[in-house]
């Protein structure tokens, strides 16, 4: 089973052990997949890998190469953070435009709120 | 006229101990009063070859680079307020370049005594009190890019050189004492000149001309004050490929060690979490890293201006109450006796980092003399506030990385103050941990920007030990002024780079037809506090009543830190601007810029203002 993170580029697959990195790039699809059963360790570890692949620095010329490293960013903003994982799991999407800097902690609040709501319809 | 003419004829006749000719260039000098950003730096061509001159980008100079089989590699260079340093990737590893007195490590000042300005790099004290005579320039690194307001400028007034405030916002007054007469300069010029002596030694070692640098600043370095930095760097010839803040460069380094233990099978690939404080002579910076995979991940950094200088000053006053009285005047004499104390009161703050106490016993010459013991706990006391203010920048990067103690992996202190052993022991007990043994806390800041001179210049190497990447955070926020006086973020603080962010504004009267956008970069919740960046106005907003149209203000940070502001209005229920949108690079502000925001508001006051939309 794979996230699905509407407004992302990237499509990402996290094999589990060893990890290793299939990257695609999709600008029309924007799906981010990723192993739901992947441990924080193995989330960091394929960050940081395609940090050093998609960094502007290591794309020079590339003008793509800051949005797609900024799509990134919010990726593991979430998928990073043990806490905003859980809340991601339970609601299944995110406000893109709400995930940048001291919002974020709104942002659960507001997932939480969205979640209950969604459980009391059921 | 004439007689202008007549100085012109003697300078080139008559030799230098005549004592007409000095009074003539006396004369030419008080002439050329203003700050000279003219300072012919053809003079060096005698010093070296090919010719330098002070120039702007040069087209050509990029073709050449990208016609050559192999990349020009940039030199990484650490400019301190004491020393500084220059280190180079030489294809295996990290090499930091001698000067020809075999220094690693060179006092940063320039000395105006001769005709031909000289730093620290080439030129050989006679004795410490040379630097200290009023002729020579240093803590230049202080000054640059402040101004005449500035608590940092008016505590530098007590250096046995020349600074003047007139207290109104616009650059002190710097100056050298050569023979009895006040020779102005700037600390962008004092910086070129000794950047200038960098590069030739650099070139000589290298056997090659040197034009990319990579240079290490202070966090809490404004955008203003890079700006003064890349200019130097262009007086000097040099084209600045990044600048990066001293404690990521250190965090540089620790990515590329991690990654050679795992190639020596010593270490695992898992995320550790680094807390690097760096403290100089002039500045106090602390970063927290995330590092994997040769990738350095700032989290958070806070910084401030504090260091040696002021741990020498406190101790100065202390062994001197009257200290600021007995030098109000600056003649030759209280310039000499201030070097005196200076030169005993350092020498023992060293030897307080590894003595309990230390005897002092200095004659001032001017009937004064200071003869007494000194101990650490004083020593300590004294100087109780920059221990405090260090404990806080540590605490706060801690808690904006979001990051406890339990989680550190490893705890760096680096800089010139490192071994200060007070300072030692609060990082320890913050970080609850023991300090991290694998760098020299002197050359960790330069080996990160020849690190990243050498990955920015396109290098790799077969081994991958420069498969690395630092991933930056923004220093300080970036905002504009709305809802009345206020500084309003939209990039926050230590925002991960490159960054874009937006944030919407209206007007605050009907009909309003202009705003005006005033961009600061700081922490102050008052926008004035802030480092005024830019500003500009946005006109021909259709009629419309005060809360209606929406101003769209975003800003852009590309991974070369350039930032740019962007300005739209939209009135609801169009995604069209009814205006064209603005897009201003900034810095824009030159010197003088602390009048400007003053200026700005008497002018305008509240008629242009804007207020943040809340969201629904």
């Amino acid at each position: 089973s794979l996230y699905e993170v509407p407004g992302i580029k990237l499509v990402v697959c996290l094999e589990t052990p060893p990890v290793s990195i299939l990257l695609v790039l999709e600008p029309h699809e924007r799906v981010l997949g990723v192993d739901k059963s992947a441990s924080q360790q193995e989330i960091k570890k394929a960050y940081y890998k395609l940090a050093l692949r998609l960094h502007p620095d290591k794309n020079p010329g590339d003008e793509e190469a800051k949005e797609k490293f900024q799509q990134l960013q919010k990726v593991i903003s979430i998928l990073g953070d043990e806490e905003k994982r859980a809340v991601y799991d339970q609601t299944g999407c995110v406000d893109d435009a709400d995930l940048a800097g001291d919002v974020v902690e709104n942002l659960k609040t507001f997932f939480r709120a969205m979640y209950k709501k969604v459980t009391e319809a059921d | 006229m004439s007689s202008l003419f007549l100085i012109g004829d003697s300078d080139k006749k008559s030799s230098k101990s005549d004592g007409s000719n000095i009074q003539n260039s006396t004369f030419s000098k008080l002439l050329n009063f203003a700050p000279p950003f003219c300072i012919s730096f053809h003079q060096f061509e005698v010093m070296a070859e090919p010719a330098y001159t002070v120039a702007s980008d040069s087209e050509t100079t990029g073709e050449e680079k990208s016609s050559s089989a192999f990349p020009e590699i940039a030199i990484g260079i650490d400019i301190g307020t004491s020393q500084c340093s220059v280190a180079i990737w030489n294809g295996s590893q990290v090499e930091l370049l001698r000067n020809t007195r075999n220094q690693k490590l060179m006092r940063s000042y320039v000395t105006f005594k001769d005709e031909i300005p000289s730093g620290g790099v080439s030129y050989q004290l006679s004795h410490e009190h040379e630097m200290l005579s009023g002729a020579a320039i240093f803590n230049m690194k202080r000054l640059i890019g402040r101004v005449d307001t500035d608590p940092v400028v008016h505590a530098s007034k007590s250096l046995p050189f020349l600074v003047q405030t007139l207290d109104i916002g616009v650059r002190p007054f710097i100056a050298a004492l050569v023979n009895n007469i006040w020779r102005s300069t700037t600390p962008e010029e004092v910086l070129a000149i000794y950047l200038v002596e960098l590069r030739v030694m650099a070139e000589s070692r290298l056997k090659r001309p040197i034009r990319n640098v990579v240079l290490s600043i202070p966090v809490s370095f404004s955008r203003f004050q890079l700006t003064r930095i890349e200019r130097a760097c262009a007086m000097a010839g040099l084209h600045v490929l990044r600048l990066m803040p001293e404690p990521t460069a250190v965090a540089l380094l620790y990515a590329q060690q991690q990654q050679q233990l795992i190639h020596d099978n010593m270490g695992s690939g898992s995320e550790k979490i680094a807390l690097i404080f760096n403290m100089g002579a002039g500045y106090c910076d602390v970063a927290v890293t995330a590092t994997a995979g040769g990738v350095s991940h700032i989290k958070a950094l806070t910084g401030s201006t504090i260091g040696g200088e002021d741990f020498l000053q406190n101790m100065m006053r202390h062994l001197l109450p009257d200290y600021d009285n007995l030098f109000s005047s600056r003649g030759v004499n209280e310039i000499k006796s201030m070097g005196l104390l200076r030169v005993a009161t350092q020498d023992a703050i060293h030897k307080l980092s590894f003595e309990e106490s230390v005897q002092i016993d200095v004659d001032l010459g001017n009937g004064s003399r200071i003869c007494r013991k000194v101990n650490r706990e004083e020593f300590e006391e004294v100087n109780q506030k920059i221990f405090e203010k260090c404990e806080s920048l540590v605490i706060q990067c801690l808690l904006d990385a979001k990051v406890q103690a339990d989680d550190l992996t490893d705890v760096m202190v680096v800089g010139g103050c490192s071994y200060i052993p007070k300072l030692r022991n609060l990082v320890k007990s913050i970080c609850k941990r023991e300090l991290y043994k694998g760098m020299n806390p002197f050359e960790a800041a330069v080996s990160g920007t020849a690190l990243e001179g050498a990955v920015a210049s396109g290098i790799s190497d077969p081994f991958g030990n420069l498969d690395l990447l630092t991933i930056q955070a923004t220093p300080l926020g970036i905002g504009i002024r709305a809802n009345g006086n206020s500084f309003v973020p939209i990039i926050p603080r230590n925002t991960t780079m490159p960054a874009r962010k937006e944030l919407v504004f209206t007007t605050v009267r009907d009909n309003q037809t202009e705003v005006l956008i005033v961009v600061y970069e700081g922490e102050a919740l008052k926008a004035e506090e802030n480092h005024l960046l830019g500003y500009f106005k946005i006109t021909g907003l259709p009629p419309a009543p005060k809360g209606v149209p929406e101003i769209n203000v975003c800003m852009d940070i590309d991974a070369s830190n350039v930032l740019r502001v962007l300005a739209g209005v939209v009135l609801p229920g169009s995604q069209q601007p009814v205006v064209p949108v603005m897009e201003v690079r900034m810095p824009t502000v030159d010197d003088g810029h602390g009048w400007c925001a003053e200026a700005l508001h008497r002018a305008y006051g509240s008629n242009l203002d804007l207020v943040t939309v809340q969201k629904k």
